[in-house]
Parts: C-alpha cells; sequence; structure tokens
C-alpha cells in the first residue's frame, strides 16, 4: 500500500501529506469534511460500527491512510 | 416515501433513501454542487457517464448533468465515450480524465505516475483533487443505487 503523494503540497512550507495535497482544491476539501462529520457524528448506527466498517473498508482498498 | 413492511427501498428514489437522513442528504448534495462548480462540467459529465457504463449504474447512467448540458455536452457524445481513446470528439484532457477514471473504477492500485502526471498537465493540481475527490463520490453513489435497488435519481 502506498501513502506517497503524487500530487506537490498545496502549502508552502509543509510536507506533502493527504491534508496538504486536499489543499489544493479547500472549496472542496471543506464540504467534504463538512460531509464526513455529518456521516459519522450522527444517525442510528454507532461510532464503533462505523470505525469497523471504515477499517475494513481500509483493509479491503489496501489504503495505507 | 411509502415503506413497503418486506422491503423498505422497493422503488424509491436516491432522493427518498438519503432523505431518510436529511442532514447527511444536504451535505452529500452540497460536496456535489462545490464538485460541479469548480470543475469543468462536460469532463466531469463525461467521467461521471463513463464510469456509470463500466459499473453498470443503470439510473446513473440515465442521468444527465444539468451544469455539463449547460456547457454544451451532448448526449451524442455521451453515446462515442466507449471509442474515447481514439475518437477525435474527445480532447486531450478528457483522454486523461478518462484513462484516469478507468483505471480508478478498473483498479485504482492501478493508477500511475503517468496518470496522474497525465491529469496535473490537463486539469491542474486543483483539477486533479477535484476529479478524483468526484470519483469517490460517485463510485459511492452508484454502489449505494445497486446495492438499495435504487429505481430513479
Amino acid at each position: 500500500m502506498s501513502t506517497e503523494p503524487r500530487l506537490p503540497s498545496a502549502i508552502e512550507g509543509v510536507p506533502a501529506h493527504i491534508g496538504s495535497v486536499l489543499h489544493h482544491a479547500p472549496a472542496v476539501r471543506a464540504a467534504f469534511d463538512s460531509m464526513y462529520a455529518t456521516l459519522l457524528g450522527g444517525g442510528t448506527v454507532g461510532m464503533d460500527v462505523k470505525e469497523a466498517l471504515r477499517l475494513r473498508n481500509a483493509a479491503v482498498s489496501d489504503c495505507g491512510l | 416515501m411509502s415503506i413497503d413492511e418486506g422491503d423498505p427501498f422497493q422503488g424509491a428514489s436516491r432522493r427518498d433513501v438519503l432523505a431518510l437522513r436529511p442532514e447527511l442528504a444536504v451535505e452529500h448534495d452540497r460536496l456535489l454542487d462545490t464538485v460541479w462548480d469548480r470543475g469543468d462540467p462536460v469532463l466531469l459529465e463525461l467521467c461521471r457517464a463513463r464510469m456509470a457504463m463500466l459499473m453498470g449504474a443503470a439510473v446513473a447512467q440515465a442521468e444527465r448533468s444539468p451544469a455539463a448540458v449547460a456547457a454544451g455536452l451532448t448526449d451524442e457524445l455521451v453515446e462515442r465515450l466507449p471509442a474515447w481513446p481514439s475518437d477525435p470528439a474527445f480532447t486531450e484532457a478528457h483522454r486523461a480524465a478518462l484513462a484516469f477514471t478507468e483505471q480508478f473504477v478498473i483498479d485504482h492500485h492501478g493508477v500511475t505516475d503517468h496518470h496522474v502526471a497525465a491529469l496535473e498537465a490537463a486539469l491542474g493540481p486543483e483539477g486533479v483533487v477535484v476529479l478524483t475527490t468526484a470519483l469517490g463520490v460517485w463510485d459511492n453513489q452508484h454502489r449505494f443505487d445497486g446495492a438499495l435497488g435504487v429505481v430513479a435519481p
């Protein structure tokens, strides 16, 4: 699994990582972060179940993050 | 949405199902609106439609982005998508985006430095982030539709 970004950092002086790369599109990043927070923070499915699903999905997708 | 006790999603639209979590539906729509606002709508729609074709997402294939149509997208161009590598109707930017999209769908581990470099050359780093985010959202949407038997947008 790779966690090596293929885009440079959008923030001067900050190494390339998921946050600094997503910062190339700050409006999209903000909208995604807001949606993700709503997804995780509400509803009837507990955080423990969501976290287990997130980790399982990451394992299946081979996502190093 | 009428609730069928046997299958609560029977005959439901995507909007019906998302309305079960209205605050999440609002955020989902806002994210998509932002994507359409920040990207080339024709290019994005070509990628969305190609993804839908490859994933067999019938509901998504029947949809058209109003922004893309307003920007000049035609059904004829969408119908020519299977021949995008050689069809002169598609620009180099379209080809870079569609190559990235197809590899993302088929096997995201197969996305190479070349795919990203070509996409960055065509769209800039912001465009790469916008398209990649959009592909993630649409991938989820197509699977959501399929898994829950959604029959309409």
